[in-house]
């Protein structure tokens, strides 16, 4: 009786430690456009299509990492009237997913710019990055310093964040 | 009668030490109750979760030992937060309640938290994204409910399906395709499961 307990105990301990080393590499994640709990709606005073011009530069990375107001064009904003049921609709663009690997970590091409009466912002960007479509997100202080981002290739999202672009916005993307 | 007198005896004296906002007992008081109810949870539910270790590869009847670790978790939180002011902040934000069904006061939570009677700590800096095995683990950077409700969902199969079960048949897949197919991993079936077991009200189903 004693050996079974002891069997199933070293049994459990086996199982919890290849789950923990296995999640250690393999971690559920979530990538989320936007999340309505972060900030309130009454905080944006702007919401804009943007094309931001970052091609890459191989002699200096750091130069495509950091912000630069000069590359960004902003090709239209939308009425704030809008304001909450695009966003509604932008946090529902993503979702639990496995780990993406990181394949861009600066923004570059059409996207979204969300501005907030502190100078911090959101941008949003999809671009062709050899030859697979990526979407970068990135979270940027009032100082231009970028908090958090991902840079991935989700197809389905970068699917549903175009058809979304084309909802609210007139200009066209293609 | 107590409260008045102590509010006259708090005109005459500087307070010297925080205490809590309804002036009934000294926080210091709280902190000594906290780590002696946390420290007998902790014996208690530790022993409780080593005589009912092999139920945890049975199936249903593994809820006894999850249950019970969590609980372990539970006293051994009650006894940290006499030392951390970060740990003390967490658990107030549930009301110090390990049952606690507010997800978005886990989701606001910075290292520990509890959810309907299941441990979870965060991890990581920035990043959102969940990992469940025996307790919850959820990054730093999750703030929505759905992740927290999505490894809710992974738990009640745990207690379901018992740890062996629920080992080979979701675990191990979900962290495969987790790795190497991320764009379909949300389809999987037994995501779907997950995400569709946590959101609901209901005891099973």
């Amino acid at each position: 009786m004693k050996s079974t307990k002891i069997f199933f105990l070293f049994s459990t301990l086996c199982l919890s430690f290849l789950l923990i080393a296995c999640g250690i590499f393999a971690l559920e994640r979530q990538y989320f456009l936007y999340d309505l709990h972060d900030r309130e709606i009454s905080e944006i005073v702007q919401i804009s299509l943007v094309n931001y011009i970052n091609p890459v530069n191989e002699e200096n990375q750091s130069d495509n990492e950091q912000y630069d107001v000069e590359k960004l064009i902003i090709l239209e904003t939308l009425n704030s009237e809008v304001y909450e049921d695009f966003l509604s609709e932008l946090s529902d663009i993503g979702g639990i997913a496995g780990t993406f690997p990181e394949m861009i970590n600066s923004p570059n091409g059409m996207g979204i710019l969300i501005s907030y009466q502190d100078g911090g912002f959101i941008l949003i960007t999809v671009s062709n990055e050899n030859d697979d479509d990526c979407i970068f997100w990135g979270s940027y202080s009032s100082n231009a310093t970028i908090e958090n981002f991902f840079g991935i290739s989700w197809q389905e999202m970068i699917d549903d964040f175009e058809a979304l672009i084309v909802k609210y916005f007139d200009t066209n993307i293609d | 009668m107590i409260r008045r007198i102590f509010l006259v005896i708090s005109d005459y004296i500087t307070p010297v030490m925080y205490t809590d906002s309804d002036g009934y007992l000294p926080e210091w008081l709280k902190d000594v109750g906290r780590f002696l109810g946390g420290v007998l949870i902790t014996v208690v539910a530790a022993a409780l979760t080593i005589a009912s270790a092999p139920a945890l590869l049975v199936p249903e009847l593994s809820s006894a030992p999850l249950s019970s670790l969590n609980m372990t978790f539970y006293g051994a939180m009650l006894v940290a937060s006499a030392f951390s002011s970060a740990i003390k902040s967490d658990m107030e934000r549930i009301s110090w309640n390990p049952y606690n069904e507010n997800e978005n006061a886990v989701s606001q939570s910075y290292d520990i938290s509890f959810f309907k009677g299941v441990f979870v700590y965060r991890f990581g800096n920035t990043n959102g994204g969940g990992i469940t095995c025996f307790s919850i683990g959820l990054g730093r950077g999750t703030h929505t409910d759905i992740t927290l409700l999505h490894e809710y969902g992974h738990y009640r199969q745990q207690q379901l399906l018992g740890m062996g079960i629920y080992t080979g048949l979701i675990a191990i897949p979900s962290l495969i395709s987790a790795k190497f197919t991320p764009e379909l991993h949300s389809s999987r079936w037994y995501e779907k499961w997950a995400t569709d077991w946590g959101k609901s009200k209901g005891f099973w189903w």
